[in-house]
């Protein structure tokens, strides 16, 4: 392969037929695709590669050799077919679905509406459980089963009381006598709960469930109950009418994706306008709505599902590590802190993960190695060379380990199919019965990483993956069950950190591995495919021409809200049959 | 002369056709009474067959037999038991454990499927499980618990899917599952006033655009769950008294008891036929797929040990609670079960144990015959399109593969579901139905 030895680190040849991290680049008809290689010409290719192949080039690349891009382009362009891509297209677009809200949704949404709650509300919890591969958040596993449609009315009805307590509106109108309050609160509140103007048919329907309470009160209760508790509300509509989204389904769509909450009455009111909103209205609106604090919150979200440290509050730990629920907390809202800071100061959408400030406080000061007395957590800078960024925070650390160890396996796994989008596929015949072979070191003496190898990767057939799993886990080994930098382990034995990954490159300790992997063009590509996911809410393959059409325009991209601007292109408001 | 089935028994235990203890059975067993039904799920199953190192001690006789030291608290309530060593379930290579959570109870997913929507690593069944088709004839909603029952992929695996492949809701803590299965409050007129307006608007949803059979059917699955919950919070709840506790935030372990005395509860105060309990890593065990999935460890069968306790007590609770003119197990059958028979991922000859009354005819340990290697083609199922696979691939459980069962999991729980009164000429995937395994 031409400039192999340069290039090699990203565009690594899988003997399958396929090039981790160099598919798209090797991919000639690609150099039609308008967004991301502009390149009519050989020279225009040339320029290119080197714009932006070099910074991702660690120690290779065409920096320093004035013949290395024109070459390589010369080389390509010899392979360029006289076929162009077809762009992606109404078939492309996503399905048609219906969305139901996440609980962490519903909790935004209902204060967005009627104001502030009690701290105390007790919030639907829908028990979706955390998917550990993929997003939490796709719609065909978000649903209302018998036992969620009871938690749903025995949790909304109890904040519909605690609504008409604290809405001095719906307050007075409960204290009052007279009904027409009643229309009144409904015509301004039920469209903001659904979103949309309710038909005729549907108003008569909800003054209906309620024209036989008791009182004014009775009749809120009712109402609220009823709104919050129906379909309408609980699912998000991203139906479309005649392929196409309806204007309260984009302003839907739009504020869920910049806020992770409800339109606004605002917004609501510009997707009232009569004719179908085109795309210059809609990346002006989400300027707009980008502008809001809220936008923080909402793309904070979107890395902590990629990431899953979430599931740092719940993961079980031995008892002896004393991994308290307020260290658990603690260590996540450290995360989130970090991740609000990376994706407020504008940097690079993979930047976020990396960087050597934490917050840190007395609780957790143990963990991150630092000296930290106050009980507030406060922003700190850790010695360069030994944390780096979300992918060595203690959350995502003690996330991907196991109870007692640190779990080379469940991290290389979690970072080949997670972080790097690379399905492992099936166990290969005679994986199941494998036992390991005997050892024949002292355990004590020797490493958990060494114990791995002797006993079970390197044998036949478990080295076919763990020679891909393996690399992938050895690389966070600075890292112990719950986050803890060490240099040794069991006391004396030395930790090797180092390792080569496929695409990724060459590392020499768990730092130094975190930044291979923000820098590697695998994980850019994967987090592009796992975050349009997650705004589509439908896992969508490396191969969708969506996904394509999404990576290139991050290419171009820079910050974390550009995340959100590239999802709006030709197609956004197309939607396909199922 | 017209005679009653109680002087049948009578005269056939009276003749030696019966011992006196299955005579007895056989009286006590009430023909008008429900069959209740227990499904329980094992994350590595029960290891009482297949590739176990723990093997069940004959002796001469079909019913002398005794479990081994892993399980041996089951050995005194083995006069209730069936052991079915072992039955054919999936043979396709993959992860078993991923392969076999929707097939368990259903039988029906096809072969080469490792995916599906819900889950990259699990695929889902395209027929409904057996606890499903009880729960429809008995019009009784089924009892389903998970204490823990998850692997590394999804938090908690569901084991039951309606007809259209829906998959059943579970409960995951008893706290939870007693406070909607076993309040006592009486809802008061308002209480009614309000659920009878909420309920009257929500059960009927309207959206703007047409939507798709998939879209559709999240509707209708909201809307069936309104329907129940309109009939929860209609209906008065009768308080039942039990004895385990069910607190939010208590063990998983702590769960396991709690659910099967809200199990025996249901059972016995006739809220419901039917019951799936899935039972994971609860003794919070590091490494737990490594320490259970490849080797039978010690520690393999000292959870193992734990689990045959508690379904031990079970059995003797149900024992000892009166119905009709017997005991509540007498009207009961367990079904032990789990994705794997042991740790080292039994799939074609997995080990079933069941508990009940003289429908089981216990106290046997039934072992289906074995298919030689010629015959492997004839146990393969169908793939998404109908199609059969040519063959089983024995490499992908290494060499020595001679245990292949002649009978099927889809075998088992046809014949368990038609003895609890379903009328099933068939169960699962067509090919999985092959013979009888209990009579």
């Amino acid at each position: 392969m031409l400039f192999a030895a340069k290039c090699n680190g990203c565009h690594v040849d899988q003997n399958n037929g396929q090039f981790n991290a160099g598919f798209r680049a090797f991919n000639v008809n690609g150099f039609t695709n308008a967004t991301a290689y502009a390149a009519t010409t050989p020279e225009m290719l040339a320029a290119f590669i080197q714009a932006a192949m070099a910074p991702r080039a660690a120690g290779g690349g065409c920096t320093t050799d004035p013949t290395c891009a024109p070459n390589l382009a010369a080389y390509l362009w010899s392979y360029k077919l006289p076929v162009s891509i077809t762009q992606c297209g109404p078939a492309d677009a996503p399905k048609s679905k219906l969305r139901r809200l996440t609980d962490k949704q519903i909790q935004l949404t209902v204060p967005a509406i009627f104001g502030p709650l009690p701290a105390e509300t007790v919030w639907p919890n829908f028990n979706d459980g955390a998917k550990l591969i993929g997003g939490n958040t796709m719609a065909d596993r978000l649903l209302v089963t018998d036992l969620g449609a009871e938690m749903v009315y025995s949790a909304m009805r109890p904040i519909a009381q605690a609504i008409i307590a604290t809405n001095q509106e719906w307050a007075a109108c409960g204290a009052s006598t007279s009904v027409t309050c009643r229309a009144t609160l409904q015509a301004a509140y039920a469209k903001q709960v659904w979103r949309r103007p309710l038909t005729v048919a549907e108003n008569t329907a909800l003054t209906a469930s309620h024209s036989s309470a008791a009182n004014n009160s009775e009749a809120l209760e009712t109402m609220l109950t009823a709104l919050l508790t129906d379909a309408r509300f609980l699912f998000r509509s991203e139906i479309g009418v005649n392929g196409r989204l309806t204007n309260y389904e984009i302003a839907t769509l739009l504020a869920y994706s910049a806020w992770n909450s409800t339109p606004s009455p605002a917004v609501l009111a510009w997707a009232a306008q009569p004719n179908p909103l085109v795309k210059s209205q809609i990346v002006a609106q989400l300027e707009t709505m980008l502008a809001d604090p809220r936008t923080t919150a909402a793309i904070r979200e979107l890395y902590k599902d990629f990431t899953k440290i979430d599931l740092v509050l719940t993961r079980p730990k031995s008892d002896a590590l004393a991994f308290t629920p307020s260290i658990r907390r603690d260590l996540l809202t450290s995360a989130e802190l970090g991740l609000d800071d990376s994706i407020n100061g504008e940097d690079d959408f993979m930047s976020v993960f990396q960087g050597g400030a934490f917050y840190v406080n007395a609780n957790t000061s143990a963990i991150f190695g630092a000296d930290e007395t106050a009980p507030e957590l406060r922003k700190i800078y850790l010695p360069p060379g030994e944390r780096n960024g979300l992918l060595n925070h203690p959350a995502f650390m003690a996330t991907h380990s196991t109870s007692s160890t640190s779990g080379i396996v469940k991290r290389g796994v979690f970072t080949n199919e997670q972080i790097l989008c690379r399905f492992l596929g099936t166990p290969p015949p005679g994986a199941a019965t494998s036992d390991p072979d005997p050892i024949t070191v002292d355990p004590a003496l020797t490493s958990e990483r060494v114990l791995l190898q002797l006993t079970h990767s390197a044998k036949m057939p478990c080295a076919g993956c763990h020679f891909q799993i393996d690399p992938a886990g050895f690389g966070f080994e600075n890292f112990d069950v719950i986050g803890r930098y060490r240099t040794v382990e069991k006391g004396v034995v030395p930790i090797d950190a180092s390792g080569s990954l496929d695409g990724v490159g060459s590392y020499a300790n768990s730092a130094d591995y975190a930044q291979m992997l923000i820098w590697s063009l695998p994980m850019r590509d994967c987090v592009a495919q796992r975050f349009l996911s997650t705004l589509v809410a439908e896992e969508l393959p490396a191969t969708s021409c969506l996904v394509t059409d999404y990576q290139d325009a991050l290419e171009a991209a820079k910050t974390p809200k550009d995340l959100l601007r590239a999802m709006i292109n030709d197609n956004f408001t197309t939607r396909s049959a199922m | 002369m017209k005679r009653n089935r109680r002087s049948i028994i009578k005269s056939l235990a009276a003749a030696g056709a019966l011992t006196a203890m299955r005579a007895e059975e056989l009286l006590a067993q009430t023909q008008t009474a429900p069959v209740n039904v227990l499904f329980v799920a094992l994350a590595h199953g029960w290891g009482v067959a297949g590739g176990s190192n723990q093997q069940i001690a004959p002796d001469a006789s079909q019913f002398g037999w005794a479990f081994p030291a892993g399980l041996s608290p089951f050995n005194r309530v083995r006069q209730h038991c069936t052991v079915v060593d072992g039955l054919m379930t999936m043979f396709h290579g993959g992860n078993a454990h991923d392969l076999s959570y929707a097939d368990m109870l259903t039988c029906g997913v096809p072969m080469g499927v490792e995916s599906s929507a819900y889950d990259s690593h699990m695929p889902m069944s395209t027929t409904p499980s057996i606890d499903w088709l009880l729960q429809q004839r008995a019009g009784k909603q089924a009892f389903r618990f998970s204490a823990g029952y998850y692997s590394w992929g999804v938090p908690y695996h569901p084991l039951s899917f309606s007809s259209n492949a829906t998959l059943q809701p579970f409960y995951t803590s008893a706290a939870a599952a007693k406070a909607s299965l076993f309040s006592g409050a009486q809802a008061s007129t308002v209480d009614q006033r309000i659920a009878q307006g909420v309920f009257g608007l929500v059960k009927a949803p309207t959206f703007a655009g047409a939507l798709s059979a998939t879209e559709q059917a999240k509707i209708t699955q909201y809307v069936a769950g309104m329907t129940a919950a309109e009939q929860k919070f209609a209906a008065a709840v009768t308080s039942v008294n039990l004895t385990a506790p069910a607190v939010a935030g208590q063990s998983s372990m702590t769960d396991i008891a709690a659910y099967l005395e809200m199990i025996r509860a249901g059972f016995a105060s006739g809220k419901t036929d039917t019951a799936v309990l899935g039972i994971g890593d609860v003794h919070n065990i590091d490494k737990f797929h490594e320490t259970h999935a490849h080797f039978n460890t010690a520690t393999y069968w000292q959870t193992r040990n734990d689990f045959a306790e508690k379904i031990a007590a079970f059995v003797e609770s149900l024992a000892e609670t009166p119905s009709g003119d017997g005991s509540l197990l007498d009207n009961t059958i367990i079904v032990l079960t789990g994705e794997v028979g042991d740790g080292t991922h039994t799939l074609f000859k997995k080990g079933h144990i069941l508990f009940g009354g003289a429908r089981i005819n216990p106290g046997r340990w039934v072992q289906p015959a074995l298919v030689p290697s010629s015959g492997w083609a004839a146990m393969t199922r169908e793939n998404v399109n109908g199609g059969m696979s040519a063959t089983i691939n024995p490499g992908f459980f290494g060499p020595g593969l001679d245990k292949v069962s002649s009978r099927t999991n889809a075998d088992l729980l046809r014949e368990v579901g038609n003895l609890a009164g379903l009328n099933l000429t068939q169960f699962g995937l067509a090919s999985q139905n092959k013979g009888s395994v209990l009579s």
